[in-house]
């Protein structure tokens, strides 16, 4: 959970065409690319595809084993499994992304101003990124929900609190070669004006690091997501998520063991899907990934 | 020549910066946490009283409370006199209990170490065999099922592979009575799930490490000399690969030290864990303070440790090397 | 004759069915140095690495090698292991590269027993320090203090520790500074009693090769000895090869002076590298800028560039006193490719210059001039919808040259834009360099090769030391430049 994944250390970048093609051939990022496909699709599509209400009980059915009108059988207070999986795809998946979004664009705009900006302004934001990285991201988190009291907003928001840092320094690092390639140092002789010497020669070195390291990371967004519902932390009685389900069904398991399997498996497979899909996208990012 | 000499104080120096960084570290950390009170909605009379689910206070009680939390000095002052009690062990007393937070954590402390420790044990040990495996037969079977192994691992977190390996092992195959056996299976149990959980990233790290110094110059050099692939793994290619490893080692000892609550809470652990989980869900801020600037100064004491590792295995880190 | 030292018969590699050598076959003669001289791409690494059994798994190997104790089969890598370091010593091109950086140089020595098992032997290996010039208690720091020329000592060390009859080197000079250069080689020579140097440099192998062994394209193409290796006899296909890396100088300089330095200095960390450096550079004129690594030579490009401010003197830019105008200067990088966009086809990063003003064209007009470019730096056959990634070290070097004929600069300023190249590359580029030169620009080259500056430049300037007796270990900062014929 909200582990670092390691970046190469000069990472230059893949041209966005043919981006779909490249995964598509990669081993494991074609895998990558139809779960992170098929995974996306259920949580946007997920109240359209939902059988039953997620939240409404109906204790005559409690407790049902998997079979025909209810799929994946129903919790014990008779809620269906498949409506609630779905629902919860919503807060797992969409709350992995937008935590996933707003670590890029802050590590973004932090880093690149660092590296752009006056020395001083540069050391300012690093020794406050470097104190924020004192705290591992996990314990941040925690401190963050304690300050704030739990709740499914308060998470995301102890998330994105937690994972910044790290992005910004690596923006920053990417930013500060980049502004001093041989690439901008030419287009600069040649007389380009220094906002195009950005757009073109800065910003795509920075950008394509920060995509790998934000698929990477969504996994592990998706799992402190889910584990901080699972403690009562993240989102709260009745609205649906994978941990939380997890946690209302654990001591379950002898009489319903569909109650754990079926959470744990979305879980399991929607982090693998972001783990190939990073690996195939840092492949990619290689020149050695590339042929 | 005084070479010797030189190098040892070289690596001193090194190490005296580094301390020094790493105590800037945890005064800015400490500095954060408390940075973070104000950020909070809510009076902290109100949050206190909430924590000790007084619902309709009396005047006095507030003021009570005012004056025994010290909420009406400056807010520099709290934390100058926070800080100066943490010098001298003195967290504060908990919202909560009124207690100490010092004495509710020290009675803890020891069941998490356990945990953490014994888990990280494992979990060092484990990725090194696997790395090892893995690099030694690149691309053949053992390679290929480590990587599936570690690809099938890193994508289940902790809890979820604490919770199937509870309900299947334990509950599934009639393990039960080893663990209510004693506290020893517990831990044992609890620390192999951590550990083999983390195990899972370190794993794919060092064996992307090998395999990178396994193609070097220096691998090649000595295969030419005619060593074999054993020792070209051994004495080549693990030495460099430890580098990186033993840094993430460090900062994922900050992931290790944050999942532990998650597992106490699972196995029923008696560590920090639960009471730092009770204190989240009614924001005992005191505690939530101590139980952060703990980990913050474990995980830059792991840090440190780690720094000091790598100037050993690596000459070319010490400053006076630099020419 | 007498028994060879080493025989290679049938020597085949291939990849996926792909032969990259060909029935490959020599003998090595007792007291005689080989030399196996090719392009990049050639197979000569391969030939290399096949005999020590480097080749990746994935490699079809084919064919025998006979060395003291018999034939083996160059497949078999368990037996073939068993005579490397006894039977065949290994030199390694780059020496900081050859040594584990975490171990000490002694221990990388010492490799030669500790790989068959066998415990050192501290005699030898104070015998050979003795015979090689080596300290040895330098033995036990590490490598990154070492300096580059020692170091490949010490490889050669560890090459000959177990006296093998036979040492394979690829490229032992290459990666070491010129003066240092051909003391190194004859510690080699003098190692083992046979000798097989693998190079791309053919004055080098002119200097030194009993016998030569020409490989195009995965096969033997010339065999030459020592008495046909003089220029006026060399056989058809090695007259071609030196032909193929001839390099013209420019046509003789003239017109405005575009750049004039008086009393410059130039500084990196406080330290004064260079100092009273006087240089006037005409309208097509080249100027070569020699010296040893650290002495300061990439600082005075960037203070030429005005990237940075020169300690002391003046610059004037066409005999004025002011910064670089847009387009006036261009830099060229040894290493090209970090000069170019990598998500931008070539013709985009080409055509650049034609984005600002006032070259400023509309964009089919761009994409024409930078097919137009492409072409007179002989690149026309490349898809200008090509992205950067797919070049060789050769043409991305042209790529830029066509991209620097675009901006018509006055001054182009180029730091070691040839050394990654091979002798045909390195031709190649030169040529485009000319051509700049030709179209009006002055040209200040820095190359540690002063093989090229003599044959290349107008004017050759050496920075850092006066040239005079041996080099010395480290540069006198305050050593003036002076201007040869």
């Amino acid at each position: 959970m909200l582990a670092r994944p390691r970046l190469a250390a000069a990472m230059p970048a893949r041209p966005a065409s043919g981006l779909v093609a490249g995964l598509s051939r990669h081993p494991s990022g074609r895998w990558g690319l139809i779960l992170a496909l098929t995974l996306g699709a259920v949580a946007v599509a997920g109240p359209w595809l939902a059988p039953h209400p997620p939240n409404i009980p109906d204790y005559g059915a409690a407790l049902r084993p998997p079979g025909p009108g209810h799929w994946l059988g129903t919790d014990a207070t008779g809620r269906n499994q498949l409506s609630r999986l779905l629902d919860g795809a919503r807060r797992s998946l969409g709350g992995a992304a937008l935590v996933a979004v707003a670590i890029t664009l802050i590590g973004l705009v932090v880093g690149t101003l660092a590296a752009l900006g006056a020395r001083w302004v540069d050391a300012v934001v690093m020794r406050a990124v470097d104190v924020v990285m004192a705290l591992p991201g996990l314990i941040l988190a925690f401190a963050v929900i304690g300050l704030l009291g739990p709740g499914y907003t308060n998470l995301l928001i102890a998330l994105i609190a937690a994972d910044w840092a790290y992005t910004a320094r690596i923006a920053r690092a990417c930013a500060f070669e980049a502004v001093r390639s041989p690439a901008a140092i030419v287009a600069r002789q040649i007389g380009v004006p220094e906002w195009r010497v950005i757009l073109h020669h800065v910003l795509p070195p920075v950008f394509w690091p920060l995509l790998v390291l934000g698929t990477l990371g969504l996994g592990g967004q998706i799992a402190a997501i889910s584990a901080f519902s699972f403690l009562g932390l993240g989102v709260q009685v009745p609205h649906a998520e994978w941990g939380a389900m997890l946690a209302d069904s654990r001591h379950l398991f002898t009489v319903a063991p569909w109650l754990l399997l079926a959470p744990a498996a979305c879980i399991l497979l929607s982090v693998l899907a972001s783990n190939l899909l990073g690996e195939a996208l840092r492949d990619l990012a290689t020149p050695e990934g590339r042929s | 020549m005084t070479g010797a000499v030189s190098r040892g104080r070289g690596i001193i120096r090194a190490l005296v910066l580094r301390l020094w960084q790493a105590v800037l570290a945890a005064a800015g950390a400490s500095l954060l946490v408390w940075l973070m009170l104000p950020l909070a909605p809510g009076d902290p009379v109100d949050m206190i009283l909430s924590a000790r689910r007084i619902e309709e206070p009396t005047a006095e009680q507030i003021a009570a409370l005012r004056d025994r939390f010290g909420l009406d000095l400056p807010f520099w002052q709290r934390y100058l006199l926070w800080l100066g009690g943490v010098v001298q062990g003195d967290f504060g007393l908990s919202w909560r209990t009124g207690e100490p937070v010092w004495d509710g954590l020290v009675r803890r402390l020891p069941a998490s170490l356990q945990l953490v420790g014994l888990s990280f044990a494992i979990s060092v040990g484990w990725s090194l065999a696997l790395a090892l495996v893995a690099a030694r037969w690149t691309g053949r079977w053992p390679d290929r099922v480590v990587l599936a192994y570690t690809r099938i691992l890193a994508a289940t977190p902790s809890f979820v592979l604490a919770l199937l390996v509870l309900q299947f092992a334990v509950v599934g195959l009639g393990l039960g009575r080893v663990l209510s056996g004693g506290a020893g299976a517990t831990l044992v149990l609890a620390a192999a799930v951590l550990g083999i959980d983390r195990a899972a990233g370190w794993t794919q790290l060092l064996r992307a490490g090998l395999i990178e110094h396994l193609a070097r110059g220096p691998a090649d050099v000595a295969r030419a000399r005619g060593a074999g692939p054993g020792r070209v793994l051994t004495v080549y290619a693990l030495p460099p690969a430890l580098l990186p490893w033993l840094t993430a080692l460090g900062i994922s000892l900050g992931g290790l030290i944050g999942g532990a609550p998650v597992l106490e809470a699972i196995f029923t652990w008696p560590g920090v864990g639960q009471h730092v989980l009770t204190a989240l869900s009614v924001r005992d801020v005191p505690v939530i303070q101590a139980f952060v600037l703990i980990a913050v100064l474990a995980y830059v004491a792991a840090s440190l440790l780690v720094d000091a590792l790598a100037l050993l295995i690596d000459p070319r880190l010490r400053p006076e090397a630099r020419r | 004759m007498t028994e060879a030292l080493l025989s290679v018969a049938g020597l085949s590699v291939s990849y996926g069915g792909i032969p990259v050598l060909r029935d490959i076959a020599f003998d090595l003669a007792p007291g005689e140095t080989l030399a196996i001289l090719g392009l990049s791409g050639c197979g000569k690494s391969t030939l290399l690495r096949a005999l020590l059994g480097l080749l990746p798994p994935s490699a079809h190997v084919e064919g025998t090698a006979r060395t003291a104790s018999g034939p083996v089969r160059l497949a078999d890598r368990a037996a073939l292991r068993q005579r490397l370091g006894r039977e065949i010593g290994f030199v390694a091109q780059n020496p900081f590269d050859a040594c584990a950086p975490l171990r000490r140089v002694r221990a990388h020595v010492e490799e030669a027993w500790r790989a068959h098992g066998l415990p050192p032997d501290a005699a030898r290996i104070a015998g050979l320090c003795a015979q090689l010039g080596l300290d040895p208690a330098t033995l036990d720091r590490h490598p990154h203090e070492w300096s580059g020329g020692m170091l490949q000592r010490a490889n050669i060390a560890a090459a000959v520790a177990l006296a093998p009859p036979v040492v394979l080197a690829d490229e032992p000079t290459s990666a070491v500074d010129a003066e240092t250069a051909d003391a190194v080689m004859a510690c080699l020579r003098a190692g083992a009693p046979g000798t097989v140097v693998v190079s791309h440099d053919l004055p080098l192998v002119q200097r030194i090769a009993d016998r030569v062994l020409l490989i195009e394209d995965g096969r033997i193409a010339a065999v030459a000895a020592r008495a046909d290796l003089a220029a006026d006899r060399l056989p058809p296909a090695l007259r071609a090869f030196r032909q193929a890396g001839a390099v013209a100088r420019p046509a003789a300089p003239g017109g405005e002076v575009v750049l004039a330095a008086s009393g410059l200095a130039v500084a990196r960390g406080g330290l004064r590298l260079i100092e009273g450096l006087d240089l006037a550079l005409c309208r097509g004129e080249v100027i070569g800028i020699a010296g040893r690594s650290g002495t300061g030579k990439s600082t005075l490009l960037a203070v030429l560039a005005g990237a940075l401010p020169p300690a002391a003197g003046v610059i004037r830019r066409s005999g004025a006193l002011r910064p670089p105008q847009r387009g006036e200067v261009l830099s060229l990088f040894q290493d090209s490719l970090s000069s170019m966009n990598r998500r931008w086809p070539l013709s985009r990063i080409v055509a650049e210059p034609l984005t600002v003003a006032p070259r400023r064209v509309p964009g089919r007009a761009r994409r024409d001039a930078a097919v137009g470019a492409l072409a007179a730096f002989g690149l026309g056959h490349l898809d200008p919808g090509l992205r950067p990634e797919h070049l060789s070290f050769g043409q991305a070097q042209r790529v830029t040259l066509a991209r620097a004929s675009l901006a018509g600069p006055a001054l182009v300023l180029a730091d070691e834009p040839t050394s990654a190249l091979d002798p045909r590359q390195k031709a190649r580029a030169l040529d485009g360099l000319a051509r700049l030169a030709e179209a009006g620009a002055g040209i200040v080259l820095v190359s540690h090769d002063r093989a090229l500056l003599d044959t290349f430049c107008h004017r050759t300037l050496l920075v850092g030391w006066s040239g005079q007796g041996p080099a010395p270990e480290r540069s006198a900062p305050a050593a003036p430049c002076r201007p040869r014929a």
